[in-house]
């Protein structure tokens, strides 16, 4: 455009059109506008991010936005690549494990004109953390457990079912009697049955596909009905504690960090 | 090997790009072609057949492309490539022959270009071939504008400009349509159709906004912007729309004047009357003072110039204490393309630059070639043109309204400081004149009154060179007289300058002009009255001087040897050759504005406040209708519906809207509500809301409660 506003130009000196003269000022007052309604429109954008409380790696995600509309916006850290701004939910796909109380966020846009680009860059502090888990990593066996099922724990009676008991302990001849779904209560078993110790020392990319690892033998050991620890390191020091779910397997992995793990010396314990 | 950003930035700009699926970027685009190829055709481009290709052509053209645009296009640039080939052999069949000036080449390269833009249109699948049409549509609005000499070419290049700005914004929003969008929590939209409205709905503010922006932008560029020149002028144009002869001798002929110009054998020269309102009785073979008339502000002429000047038409020559009268009566035939008009070799004081002016003419006219004094070329549409011994140009053929022609000058390069230095290489006031043009030059009839003389020593006496004199002449008639149109007629017998000089002292140009010439004369000076036009205004948008028939003026000519004949008048700036700044292009801009915003600003304010009051009922009354469907719309939801909009608000107040597919359950749990009462509600409002009967008032009225104690929570 700047071309053509030299060769009108050049034509209004040669030719005496006055109208050349005008249409070179509307050429450069549009490369002008171009280059400068761009940066104000960027310098009043903002974007506010509310995520739910956790996430997976790999598996989309609902965060919630809150932008100027003109503008392009990519929170790379968690995985969302190039979207509008605007007000609503948008998908993104997490890429990393770890737990985020801020975000990246780039912010660009070329509006109104379309002609020059803006770019920049803004840390943007979410209005609570969200704790992403790992890709979960099926195990190829079956879950190791401490104590192997024999049928002969001891039952100590019989209740009402509850949602997460395993199948397998549903007390059938009770349940037709009573024509509600009962499970057979155990005794509580003296200690853990599973210790899973999830070591992210060492390489990064090695240290990511333990964690995964690491969840997809807790989910497989939950389902079987085991009692399961997960011995992790987190920034306060290391940390074994029983995960009785999905959400807490996933909470824990993601504030695992590479450090030093506490296990104690009688259990029996299987490293993934 | 790494590529520069430049190099990068290029190709990425070149990069073809998925189709482009936004009808309204088409649309838009098409607009601005269309405006652009009407503003061209309406410079005399093409005919009535390359209207129709254009008009029809185009939008076809545009239709097709947005068909076939998912499809390959091998075949499609094969066609055009070979209409292409067409059009060019057409183009060089127009221009062969007429390569001898390049402004014959204007209207064949429009009409290519015109082809040009209509056989790509048939090829724009892609936004990257839209943005090049909008940029080809800014080069056929560009040569609309070369061409147009008149200010209607304003609303096209307004409308060409909204319909360009409101393409790149389209084309902007649907860059970024592209990508996902957030959606919003009451969204009913589906994704395709949301995508589709991303790239109209909302487009009217930015494409609003960005027009004033670049409107005051270029508005402020446009103040500090130089004037177009023509002092390296690449065209010069001339045109006739038909070639009429009206005489062979190089009379002068002049159709708005009931003679014709001419005077019958008794000398009367009262049938010298206008019967044009923009006739002037000064372009005929006499110039009678006790003639009185006003010509209209009819638009006689455009002049495209880089500098103001008068334009010069004729001189006279013997005055008889009534009339002057030009007695050269030996035209001389000069041919040629350009005509050579004969120079004097004796002058010094020769600018180099030369002083190109190009005349539109807008009404039919006296067949005198008007121009800036010193002629030189004469580019003319006739086979040549008659030329008099005092510079006055004629032409063979009739001047009619949208004749063309241009003229080079080569101005004496003196201004006002120059001059008077002049005066120390003064000669014999008559030097380089020959000696029939000594004795014309200063004619003074037996009739003039010795006062006449006697005040020209006395006003004088104290000057001793030329522009010394002259000015306080000038000074003497500025102080002593007073302009007027309606300026009384001398008694019979008495001279027009003496009556004027001590008796009525009211006159206009042609007294004021008489006076100093025959002053001049009487105190040796050879001078003449010359006839003519001043610059006129200056439009500064087309950069043309807007000469009306009102600006008809006689002004005085003076000879300086070396120098030539300089023009000047005291009733209005003559301005030289040499003096004053730079022009600029907003030369003139304050006058023009101000004459025409004064006559439109009082209809203007009240057709404002009529838009005014229309808009302001038409926003009130959308207003009430957009309430009044609220109101309806929330009558007419269930109670079910109501609570949950309730329940929706106060979770949004608090920053947790409710995700889409989630139950008011899921969403008072993940509200951290766990009250067994708020439960019970909950139980009530998802009775109501799937079963056929509305829970009793009192479960309804328990149900409300609980939302509002949560609510106040």
């Amino acid at each position: 455009m700047v071309l053509l506003a030299g060769a009108f130009f050049g034509i209004s000196r040669t030719s005496g059109a006055g109208w050349a003269t005008v249409l070179v000022t509307g050429i450069l007052g549009t490369c002008v506008a171009g280059f400068i309604l761009p940066a104000i429109v960027l310098g009043r954008a903002g974007l506010s991010v509310s995520t739910p409380r956790e996430g997976t790696v790999g598996t989309l995600l609902p965060i919630e936005v809150d932008g100027r509309t003109g503008v392009i916006a990519d929170i790379a850290e968690l995985g969302s690549g190039p979207f509008q701004s605007g007000k609503g939910t948008i998908n993104v796909t997490p890429s990393r494990r770890g737990v985020f109380d801020q975000c990246k966020v780039e912010l660009r846009t070329s509006a109104p004109l379309g002609l020059v680009v803006w770019k920049r860059s803004q840390r943007v502090t979410l209005d609570r953390s969200i704790e992403i888990g790992p890709k979960v990593i099926a195990s190829t066996a079956p879950p190791p457990t401490a104590r192997q099922s024999t049928g002969d724990e001891d039952v100590r009676g019989v209740r009402a079912y509850t949602p997460g008991d395993a199948m397998r302990a549903v007390h059938w001849p009770a349940t037709a009697r009573t024509a509600e779904l009962t499970v057979r209560q155990y005794d509580a078993p003296s200690q853990p049955e599973l210790v899973i110790a999830v070591d992210l020392t060492g390489d990064r990319g090695a240290a990511e596909a333990r964690a995964s690892r690491a969840a997809g033998l807790a989910l497989d050991a939950l389902d079987v009905g085991s009692v399961v620890l997960l011995a992790t390191s987190e920034p306060n020091g290391p940390v074994t504690a029983q995960v009785a779910s999905r959400s807490e397997i996933n909470r824990r992995l993601a504030r695992a960090i590479a450090g030093p793990l506490q296990i104690a010396p009688d259990c029996k314990v299987i490293e993934p | 090997m790494s590529t520069s950003p430049l190099v990068r930035g290029i190709k990425e700009a070149n990069k073809k790009g998925p189709p482009e699926d936004s009808i309204a970027v088409r649309v838009a685009v098409l607009c601005a072609v269309l405006i652009a190829a009407r503003a061209t055709l309406a410079q005399d481009i093409g005919g009535p057949g390359l209207t129709l290709v254009a008009f029809v052509g185009i939008p076809v053209a545009f239709a097709f492309s947005h068909v076939w645009r998912h499809r390959p296009g091998f075949f499609v640039k094969v066609l055009l490539a070979i209409g292409m080939l067409l059009a060019v052999f057409h183009f060089v069949g127009q221009v062969r022959g007429t390569l001898e000036n390049v402004a014959t080449l204007q209207r064949p390269l429009a009409e290519l270009f015109l082809l040009t833009q209509l056989l790509h249109s048939f090829d724009v699948p892609s936004r990257r071939d839209l943005r090049f049409s909008l940029v080809s549509s800014l080069t056929l609005i560009g040569i609309g504008g070369v061409l147009s000499i008149s200010g209607s070419f304003a609303l096209d290049l307004t409308l060409w400009a909204i319909a360009g700005l409101a393409a790149l914004v389209l084309m902007d929003r649907s860059e970024r349509a592209e990508l996902p969008s957030p959606i919003p929590a009451d969204d009913k939209v589906s994704p395709l159709r949301r995508s589709m409205l991303m790239n109209v709905g909302g487009a009217a503010l930015p494409i609003a906004a960005s027009f004033l922006a670049v409107a005051a932008l270029a508005a402020s560029i446009f103040l500090v912007m130089p004037a177009t020149g023509t002092a390296r002028a690449l065209t010069f144009p001339a045109e006739l729309p038909e070639r009429r002869q009206i005489n062979t001798e190089g009379e002068i002929e002049n159709p708005t004047l009931a003679g014709n110009g001419q005077i019958d054998q008794s000398g009367d020269t009262s049938n010298n009357e206008p019967i044009a309102a923009y006739g002037y009785t000064g372009f005929s073979k006499f110039l009678d003072l006790n003639a009185r008339g006003e010509p209209d502000d009819t638009i006689v002429m455009r002049v495209r110039a880089s500098k103001p000047a008068f334009w010069r038409g004729q001189s006279f020559d013997v005055w008889d204490g009534r009339q002057w009268t030009a007695t050269d009566e030996t035209p001389k035939l000069m041919r040629g393309s350009p005509v050579r008009v004969p120079t004097r070799d004796d002058l010094l004081w020769r600018s180099g630059e030369d002083f190109v002016q190009t005349f539109y003419l807008r009404t039919p006219g006296p067949n005198l070639v008007f121009g800036a004094d010193q002629p030189r070329e004469v580019y003319f549409p006739d086979t040549g043109v008659f030329v008099l011994s005092d510079g006055t140009m004629r032409s063979a053929v009739a001047l009619e309204a949208d004749a063309v022609y241009t003229v080079v000058s080569q101005r004496a390069s003196v201004s006002e400081t120059a001059l008077a230095g002049w005066a120390n290489f003064t000669k014999v006031p008559t030097d380089g004149l020959s000696d029939d043009e000594i004795e014309r030059y200063l004619q003074l009839p037996d009739t003039l009154p010795q006062r006449v003389r006697d005040l020209a020593e006395e006003v004088t006496a104290d000057q001793p060179h030329l522009i010394g004199k002259l000015r306080a002449i000038e000074g003497w008639l500025g102080a002593n007289t007073e302009y007027s149109l309606a300026a009384p007629r001398p008694p019979r017998g008495q001279d027009g300058v003496d009556h004027y000089l001590f008796e009525s002292k009211l006159g206009f140009c042609e007294q004021i002009a008489s006076s100093l010439v025959l002053m001049l004369r009487s105190l040796g000076f050879p001078a003449r009255l010359t006839v003519g036009y001043t610059s006129g205004e200056r439009n500064p948008l087309t950069g043309l001087f807007e000469v009306k028939a009102s600006d008809a003026h006689a002004w005085a000519e003076v000879w300086f040897p070396t120098v030539g004949w300089l023009s000047f008048d005291p009733t209005a700036d003559v301005p030289f050759a040499d003096d004053g700044r730079e022009p600029q292009a907003r030369d003139g801009l304050g006058e023009y504005l101000n004459r025409r915003v004064s006559g439109i600003v009082g209809p203007a304010l009240e057709g404002g406040l009529v838009v005014a009051a229309l808009a302001a009922t038409g926003f009130i009354a959308i207003a009430a209708i957009r309430v009044l469907r609220r109101q309806q719309a929330l009558r007419r939801r269930s109670w079910a519906e109501r609570w949950h909009d309730d329940l929706d608000a106060a979770g949004k107040r608090i920053g947790r809207p409710r995700l889409p597919g989630e139950t008011a359950r899921d969403y008072t749990g993940a509200l951290g509500v766990t009250d067994p009462e708020f439960s019970q509600a909950l139980k009530t409002v998802e009775a109501a809301a799937f079963s056929t009967e509305l829970p009793p008032e009192p479960e309804r009225a328990h149900a409300d409660e609980a939302l509002r104690r949560l609510v106040r929570r």
